[in-house]
């Protein structure tokens, strides 16, 4: 093999595990472009907690985590069982995106989920007004 | 005395590595540029069943906030503007800044709602807060 092949190879290589290494680190902590968070004028916790999980409730109840896509009818019984198996850390955190027009019913419903689960700690996500910052 | 003949530089690959590291670059700032939201998170207690918890604390240390499906926040059967719910929890935070906030949601009642009233809370610094069933 030359040499010009080579490295050619070895950039599409490094390409490659830069875009793994991005996607897998993301998928746990990504908002869904979907979600629109609600906005607030004042921020209570900016640090996110070291260990954590990201669970994206759209406007029509469904569930967004990982890479699963679970739908509103399907939450009660499944979501449980994926957070239980995504829960690394006991002292991880869950965080709720919640997009700002989604029913509260759908949000409890994570909630229950996420206490049969056994995580002891949710916070609610939300964005900071512009003008806040 | 007949010196080795040095070829000359090949532009081609010159400009084919420049460009990988440009593709490269390109691709890193789009992927963190995009997932870049200033985030809050508010913090609640997993919901309870309330009865129990109210019964067992002194009641002039608990207020139970409402928030109905038309947005309205309600307190003691009576409907309250944001303005006049802020200033009750300026006072609380003044007067009795470890009261306990019980907070029920009605099921059709939007996610910001909750955020807005969990926001105020957390401006006011009133941490005691209780999201129930």
């Amino acid at each position: 093999m030359s040499a010009g092949s080579l490295s050619s190879m070895i950039d599409i290589v490094f390409l490659l595990i830069i875009f793994f290494v991005v996607t897998a680190s993301f998928d746990q902590e990504q908002i869904d472009y979907a979600v629109t968070l609600p906005s607030v004028d004042s921020a209570a916790i900016k640090n996110l907690p070291e260990e954590r999980l990201m669970v994206n409730i759209l406007a029509d109840g469904s569930v967004k985590v990982g890479f699963q896509h679970i739908e509103a009818s399907a939450v009660a019984d499944e979501l449980d069982k994926v957070l239980k198996s995504l829960k690394t850390d006991p002292r991880t955190v869950l965080i709720i995106n919640g997009d700002r027009d989604t029913p509260h019913k759908y949000i409890s419903a994570v909630m229950n989920s996420a206490a049969k689960a056994g995580y002891d700690q949710v916070r609610i996500n939300a964005e900071v007004k512009a003008e806040a910052k | 005395m007949h010196l080795p003949e040095i070829p000359a530089a090949e532009e081609s690959n010159s400009m084919s590595a420049m460009t990988d590291v440009v593709f490269l670059l390109l691709i890193f700032f789009i992927v963190t540029m995009s997932s870049y939201v200033e985030m809050t998170l508010l913090e609640t207690k997993l919901p309870t069943a309330g009865a129990e918890t109210a019964s067992q604390v002194d009641l002039q240390n608990i207020l139970k906030i409402e928030i109905s499906a038309s947005g309205e926040y309600i307190i003691n059967g009576g409907s309250q503007s944001r303005e006049s719910l802020n200033q009750l929890l300026r006072r609380y935070a003044r007067l009795m800044p470890d009261a306990e906030f019980l907070l029920r949601c009605d099921p059709e009642s939007k996610h910001y709602m909750l955020v807005n009233l969990l926001s105020d809370l957390a401006k006011n610094n009133l941490k005691n807060v209780k999201l129930l069933k």
